[in-house]
């Protein structure tokens, strides 16, 4: 928000260059954008519009700052009236306005306002419009109290603070036409609304150049019910801001009685009735102030007399231990309220740092956590390097992905963009697109992410991708991928697992749950489901004293059955046979017509003697026959 | 043969063997098990005289000894010889594949380290939340501006589902959630980071992302206080960033702390680029204060006897300050040029 540097050095004289006012809000308040001499613009707290928003609210701050405690400038007096004859005012939905006030009064010209208050309007990023629209912004930075002004000609029959009705219509100063459906609050006379409550002002009685008679407006309006409507109609004021943060309703009389020594002194006007409805309760808290509590909360050691000043110089009336603050601090309902009011005062920089003392619990790591570490190091090891995609894809890639886990995929009520429309259901597309990106720089390329993947509404996995590409074939990555993926098992210590043909690929299952898939150059897994099959503890396997034997064995076999199935066979063929690997296949139309010739690798060790040639002999020619006999294979 | 002649003609035989295949016919020639002249004179040593046989019996085991030495002296030499490189040694290295960590990773497991060993633990938790974590319990109320700090990505939830306003899908704006969630379910005291993903709904560009890292901090117990806040905080940035480094702690807001700061640090030289566009040597890096009493409330705590600090900081903030990166969106573009400078 801006603010008239100006103003501000003559409300604080204390203030000496715009250089020392940003330090001392920036340690001791708020957060300031930019300044040069004519306008400083500070961000505003969104629980503090009601007192900082104005010009007199930063000049208190800042006067506490430098240590001295200043007070707003006293208006002449100025008395309520229960009626007028110039004009009447109702409220009709009470709960959304708890107080409405006019201020009748008659001016002789209307004008430019003076120099010295528009060059204050600019350097608050407020245009001039003439003196009396001008008065009512001026007094708005001053006190912090949006503030209307009608012409009392164009006003028929009593003023009435109503909700709009369906189907109603208001044009607004800036011609704007806004379709009311009974949700808004208007300002509204016999013939229909005049203004948008608290947002923006009506064409039908606009303050114009024949304007002799005006009713100034201050209200204070439901917070909640502004905001709704100030982004529901999609028009956002300086006025609709203040009024969505929340405003105190003891502002209204101090605006009107400063409007009214304006009007007089700008305008040279006559100044009539003041009318006031108040039904607000606006009770200042009371806190009782506990040094103890305080010094406690803290780590400072201060004492008594010294917080209180603090609060005093902020305008907080102390009585005893009993603080109360100044009405327009709406902000100030507990005692940490008053805390960080003197701590902001004492300044971080003096505050102490104190090592915490705390007892010896050990600290700890999520099992996923610790986990994710680990796959992690594997992966490196093995050469992958590790990406971080967006959570977010299009539709396309979203139907496509959510093939893999199942289920209907998530999509955003307010997307970004149609690129990031829905919630990934898997990792598939994302990592084949960061290959094909890659390998314009890199001849070959190997990649995971760790992430969540949201296959449906309600689940959201930890999820483990790994993604190879580059100038060999698919199917040699797709093995590469099975070793990396049995290498990574292993070295989680994760051995009962069964890779089963799936679709094109292959589904890994362990203890009956399906943990993840291999598809082509791409894999996913399940990190949590890792996490509770990969936990248990790995325990030392005695080395055997006895030499192992070992064999090849060679056959042609049917291509249409799985290496695996002939695995199988072997390995449960033979209880003296420690180890089968594949060591050598190959298929070709000339030499092996339909069949494929198998190169298996066997271990034979016995943990109690020394296998004899013999021994091993009869166990081969127990398994060749069980090959002979299910698959009928030719040895070689 | 007589033993003195076969030595002879060894010692000649020998110098002639210049490579290990010749040097094995002369081990065979002399050793071999069935035909070997030296294997001759020792098998028929059992046929002569005791005289006879004690004569030549050392002199011809002596010669074994003699001999295989020499051969493996011999072949030692060969086989030293045939491991010489032959190449320029010059040339470049076969290049082995290795992987490399996202600097993020990198960057989130030295921060765990630094808070581990301050006896924090570590915790996460959903990244999809609802209303009432995200916002109400942590004293953001409705229907008020102070909501608009954090712009919010909501799911779109079947009709079907009879949802109060507060059971709302929407995906975490921060990771403060987890300060409820965790506090529902332990009992003070301790000392919790929480690592995670959060979403903004907001435009990109260089300092600004969809979605970003944060780590966020929780402890809590009897006397926790802000200067403890003080001295975990410059504990932390100085054990990240150096001891040189120049901390400020200033007044700020956040619903869920009272009093509420955020912390900045001074950007060194080499980061002009930053400066310039935040028109401010001082950048911000975390958010942070006493939690609100309400928060406390939302979980039952006692706020007579409970107090305690949160913080939350920027994963990729750190990281363009620590590494001087000048984009965010690097972070999420999946490009090894980027991630294997790491």
């Amino acid at each position: 928000m801006k603010f008239s540097y100006v103003l501000l050095k003559k409300l604080a004289p204390r203030i000496e260059s715009p250089k020392q006012l940003v330090e001392v809000l920036t340690a001791h308040a708020f957060e300031v954008e930019a300044a040069d001499d004519k306008t400083i613009e500070i961000v505003i707290p969104a629980n503090r519009y009601s007192d900082a928003a104005s010009h007199f609210g930063m000049t208190k701050v800042v006067s506490a700052i430098l240590n001295k405690k200043w007070s707003e400038p006293r208006p002449p007096k100025l008395n309520k009236k229960p009626r007028s004859k110039d004009f009447a005012i109702k409220i009709t939905d009470k709960p959304l306005c708890s107080r409405y006030s006019g201020l009748y009064a008659e001016v002789s010209k209307i004008e430019p306002s003076p120099q010295w208050l528009q060059d204050i309007l600019v350097a608050c990023g407020l245009k001039p419009i003439n003196n009396v629209v001008d008065v009512m912004n001026y007094v708005m930075l001053e006190v912090g109290q949006p503030l209307h002004a009608f012409d009392a000609d164009l006003i028929s029959g009593p003023i009435n603070v109503r909700l709009s009705k369906r189907g109603e219509r208001i044009v607004t100063i800036d011609l704007q036409s806004v379709a009311c459906d009974g949700h808004q609050l208007l300002i509204t006379d016999d013939k229909g609304p005049l203004a948008l409550a608290g947002i923006k002002g009506g064409k039908r009685a606009e303050i114009n150049s024949n304007t002799r008679r005006i009713i100034v407006e201050a209200a204070n309006f439901n917070a909640a019910s502004i905001y709704k409507t100030s982004r529901a109609v999609n028009i956002i004021t300086d006025a609709s801001l203040r009024f969505s943060h929340g405003l105190s309703p003891a502002l209204v009389e101090k605006a009107i009685k400063r409007t009214a020594d304006m009007l007089k002194k700008v305008c040279n006007a006559k100044v009539g009735s003041w009318l006031d409805i108040d039904n607000a309760r606006h009770k200042a808290a009371i806190i009782k102030f506990d040094v103890d509590k305080f010094n406690n909360l803290t780590g400072l050691k201060l004492n008594q007399p010294t917080c209180l000043r603090y609060l005093k110089n902020l305008g907080f009336a102390v009585s005893g231990k009993l603080v109360k603050a100044p009405v327009e601090r709406i902000d100030i309902n507990i005692f940490e309220d008053l805390v960080e009011e003197i701590v902001n005062l004492y300044g971080y920089d003096k505050l102490p740092a104190i090592a915490p003392q705390i007892a010896l619990i050990p600290s700890g790591m999520e099992d996923q956590l610790v986990l994710k570490d680990k796959i992690r190091n594997i992966l490196i090891g093995l050469g992958m390097s590790e990406v971080y995609n967006y959570s977010f894809v299009n539709r396309q890639e979203a139907l496509n992905d959510s093939k893999v886990w199942g289920g209907k995929p998530v999509s955003l009520r307010n997307p970004i963009s149609s690129e990031f429309q829905y919630l990934r259901p898997s990792m598939y597309s994302q990592l084949l697109q960061n290959i094909k990106d890659n390998r314009r720089f890199y001849d070959e390329v190997r990649i995971f992410e760790i992430g969540k993947i949201f296959p449906e509404e309600g689940r959201e996995i930890l999820s483990l991708g790994l993604a190879l590409g580059g100038s060999s074939k698919i199917s040699s990555y797709f093995l590469e991928l099975k070793g990396i993926a049995e290498a990574l098992f292993q070295g989680l210590g994760l051995t009962d697992f069964e890779m089963e043909p799936y679709l094109d690929g292959l589904r890994v299952e362990s203890d009956h749950k399906v943990i993840g898939f291999i598809s082509g150059q791409v894999a996913e897994f399940d990190v949590d489901k890792l996490v509770a099959l990969a936990s248990a503890e790995k325990e030392y396997q005695p080395l055997s004293r006895y030499p192992s034997v070992i064999r090849d064995v060679s056959f042609l076999i049917d291509r249409v059955v799985r290496m695996s199935e002939a695995q199988n066979l072997i390995e449960n063929s033979s209880h003296l046979l420690v180890d089968v690997d594949l060591v050598d296949w190959y298929e070709d139309d000339k030499t092996t017509q339909d069949r494929k010739s198998l190169t298996f690798r066997l271990v034979f060790q016995s943990e109690d003697r020394t296998l004899t040639d013999e021994e091993v002999g009869k166990e081969i020619e127990k398994i060749i026959s069980s090959l002979q006999e299910k698959y009928g294979v030719e040895i070689r | 043969m007589k033993v003195d002649a076969l030595k002879k003609s060894f010692t000649k035989d020998i110098k002639g063997a210049q490579d290990v295949k010749s040097l094995e016919a002369v081990r065979i020639k002399y050793l071999g098990r069935k035909d070997g002249q030296l294997t001759k004179i020792l098998k028929s040593l059992k046929n002569l005289s005791v005289v006879q046989r004690r004569k030549i019996g050392p002199e011809a085991n002596a010669l074994r000894q003699e001999i295989e030495k020499a051969l493996n002296e011999r072949l030692g030499i060969f086989v030293v010889k045939q491991q010489h490189l032959d190449i320029d040694v010059t040339l470049p290295g076969k290049k082995i594949p290795i992987g490399h960590l996202h600097i993020l990773t990198q960057l989130e497991n030295e921060v765990r380290d630094i808070f581990s060993r301050l006896n924090f633990s570590v915790v996460e938790g959903p990244e999809v939340e609802t209303e009432y974590y995200n916002f109400d319990a942590l004293n953001i109320q409705s229907g008020h501006p102070a909501r608009d700090m954090w712009d919010t990505f909501w799911l779109n939830q079947p009709v079907v589902v009879p949802t109060t306003d507060n059971d709302k899908k929407l995906l975490r704006t921060h990771t403060s959630p987890m300060q409820i969630r965790f506090m529902e379910k332990h009992k003070p005291p301790f000392q919790i980071i929480v690592p995670g993903r959060v979403f903004r709904y907001e435009a990109t560009d260089a300092s600004h992302e969809i979605n970003f890292h944060q780590i966020e901090g929780l402890m809590v117990g009897n006397g926790v206080n802000l200067a403890n806040f003080k001295y975990v905080i410059e504990t932390f940035l100085r054990q990240l960033f150096g001891a040189d480094i120049e901390i400020r702690f200033r007044p700020s807001y956040f619903p869920f702390v009272e009093p509420g700061l955020e912390v900045d640090i001074k950007l060194s030289s080499g980061q002009e680029k930053l400066i310039a566009s935040r028109k401010s040597e001082w950048l911000e890096v975390m958010g942070a204060g006493m939690v609100h009493p309400n928060v406390f409330r939302a979980v039952s705590y006692d706020t007579n006897k409970i107090q305690g600090f949160a913080f939350g900081v920027g994963l990729e903030r750190l990281a363009m300050i620590k590494y001087k990166i000048d984009d965010i969106r690097l972070f999420h573009s999946g490009d090894l040029r980027f991630i294997n400078q790491f």
